[in-house]
């Protein structure tokens, strides 16, 4: 093969000794050729064997107003070449340049206290960006906590999964970062100051190349993540995920490689940077919005799909709408929820999830009885709560499962302990386990008998709005679990 | 008074009181230093875009690929305020006589 690649991270705080591994690779018959992906993979070229000397120069491509064009590279390369010096490549901060070892020309850098006032403008923008995507980080980080309480969505939710992975890792990169960073600037700081040389790192990669793999697996899974959920379940939601940061991304590199390079002011720059991120906004809502009013005509295909439809139960009432979400996760790799509304407002429910093993749908089970609970308690508690402060009882936890007759059973108990002992009661009244479907495990979630919970095998099914214990109701739901 | 120039940045300056392109800039700052100070292309270029950038220099012409540079009014300020300091300096190095210590 004439070429071959390396995975390797090249940084301003660590570049002198890729100088020394160039001039080892070349030694060896491969010269460095591109840099891709940042700073992180080297593609070299196969040459003849050469002892050359190579300089890396940090030289700034572009800061927050300014970018480089090919043009202003030209004349760099072009007078570097007089010196003597022959242009590679480049990362997004860093020119390589190499020469051959015989030859005794002027240093392309002749200034120590020059390379790190540029390394400093780099690293103190670099910096910025680490600060940000770290605030970012954990922003999502504990949105994403809050989430993963929420334990019975996390069982289902792929996203969730993998930010859950991506996230801490994401912060330790950042922050790793921004220590590095800041121990290079005032370490060399100091250095100049007592005279000494720069001093740069030397370090074997090996974490760095860990946590770029899993970055990159993670990061190749969510998209393909989003892109299945998005063909399997046609979820126009999911276009919406995938549309923002792509209109974000678009206007950054409009903006990068468009605006930046202008001979233009600051203040002009600073105005077409306001411009876009305005222009970025209001496309996404507007785009989003058009998308979420088509969502109510939206009437996916659910021919495939265990879900209960308002047609089954009433055949004479049209579908009006339904709504289809599903997802794929590592413990639930296919689940979908789907509310179907007739043309009268009535609905019915449908959460499916097909769990990994028998282990995760028994979990989920238990997850959906713990939320059913709270649920409960959230709904009624305090009305059972009032009903003793006050002395009597509320009629409208009529049919919450909490009765009179409960009431009365408890006047004579202490207000804490009747509180206690009376929302048990509405759990015990509102959660039952039902054996007569005939299936590994059946819940009635109310007393009203209006939410049900099914696991049969692998399969878990929680169905809602209807009345699960007419006998047509119960017949309609078998048909569709039992169909293979 | 501005913060104090590094050598680079001063005889970077010094020959653009003239418009001048990367390469003579080089060529001069050799002549005039008598080969005493030298500037890397990559040291040049990278002070040339800092000093583009704050508006220190401006570029007058393009051509061939050459972009010709000169001072600003702001960089012949710095230069000047450069140029006193040193000679403050070289008062100081001198004694309050004129004689050196």
């Amino acid at each position: 093969m004439n070429f071959k690649l390396e995975l390797k991270y090249l940084s301003i705080t660590n570049y002198p000794s890729f100088e020394k591994h160039f001039e080892k690779l070349a030694q060896a018959g491969w010269l460095v050729e591109k840099i891709y992906l940042g700073s992180i993979l080297i593609k070299y070229k196969k040459i003849e064997p050469e002892e050359l000397d190579f300089s890396i120069i940090p030289y700034e491509m572009e800061t927050s107003y300014t970018r480089k064009t090919k043009d202003d590279l030209e004349e760099f390369q072009s007078v570097s070449n007089v010196f003597g010096w022959t242009y590679a490549t480049k990362t997004s901060n860093l020119h390589i340049y190499y020469k051959s070892r015989d030859s005794h020309v002027i240093p392309m850098l002749t200034d120590q206290e020059e390379e790190f006032n540029t390394l400093e403008e780099i690293a103190k923008r670099n910096l910025k960006v680490h600060y940000f995507v770290t605030a970012l980080m954990l922003i999502l980080g504990l949105v994403n906590l809050e989430a993963v309480f929420d334990t019975l969505y996390y069982f289902r939710s792929g996203s969730l999964q993998m930010l859950s992975l991506l996230i801490p890792l994401s912060l330790v990169v950042n922050i790793f970062q921004i220590m590095n960073l800041r121990r290079f600037i005032k370490k060399n700081q100091e250095n100049l100051e007592l005279g000494k040389d720069l001093e740069f790192n030397e370090s074997n990669q090996i974490g760095f190349k860990i946590i770029v793999i899993v970055l990159v697996v993670g990061l190749l899974l969510a998209v393909c993540h989003l892109l299945s959920l998005f063909l399997l379940f046609r979820n126009r939601i999911i276009l919406i995920a995938l549309l923002t940061p792509l209109i974000g991304i678009t206007a950054a590199l409009g903006y990068r490689f468009i605006i930046k390079p202008l001979k233009k002011s600051k203040n002009f720059k600073r105005m077409m940077f306001v411009l876009v991120v305005i222009i970025a906004v209001i496309l996404n809502l507007a785009i989003g919005s058009q998308f979420i009013t088509t969502l109510d005509t939206d009437q996916p295909d659910t021919t495939n799909l265990k879900v209960i439809s308002i047609q089954d139960f009433y055949p004479q009432q049209e579908e009006s709408v339904g709504l289809l979400f599903g997802d794929i996760s590592f413990l639930v790799p296919k689940s979908y929820q789907y509310t179907s509304i007739s043309d009268r407002y009535q609905s019915v429910y449908t959460e499916y999830s097909s769990a990994l093993n028998y282990k995760v749908a028994e979990t989920l089970i238990d997850l959906y009885i713990q939320q059913s609970e709270k649920s409960l308690l959230e709904k009624y508690g305090n009305k059972i709560e009032n009903s003793f402060a006050r002395g009597y009882y509320d009629n409208t936890l009529t049919l919450s499962g909490f009765t009179m007759d409960d009431y009365n059973s408890l006047e004579d108990r202490s207000q804490w302990e009747a509180v206690r002992l009376g929302k048990e009661m509405l759990i015990d009244n509102s959660i039952l386990k039902d054996d007569k479907w005939g299936y590994d495990e059946v819940y009635y979630l109310n007393a009203k008998k209006e939410e049900i919970l099914i696991r049969n095998g692998k399969e878990v099914y929680y169905l809602s709005d209807m009345d699960f214990e007419h006998p047509e109701v119960i017949k309609i739901i078998k048909s569709l679990i039992d169909v293979n | 008074m501005s913060k104090p120039l590094t050598q680079p940045m001063f005889y970077i300056l010094l020959s653009l009181k003239e418009p001048r392109h990367g390469y003579e800039i080089m060529q001069y700052v050799d002549w005039l230093t008598e080969k005493r100070v030298s500037i890397g292309p990559g040291t040049l270029y990278a002070l040339l875009s800092r000093f583009e950038e704050d508006g220190t220099i401006e570029m007058v012409s393009s051509e061939d690929n050459k972009k010709v540079y000169v001072l600003t009014s702001r960089g012949t300020k710095i230069l000047d305020d450069e140029i006193k300091r040193l000679e403050l300096m070289l008062q100081d190095a001198k004694g309050e006589n004129g004689n050196e210590l």
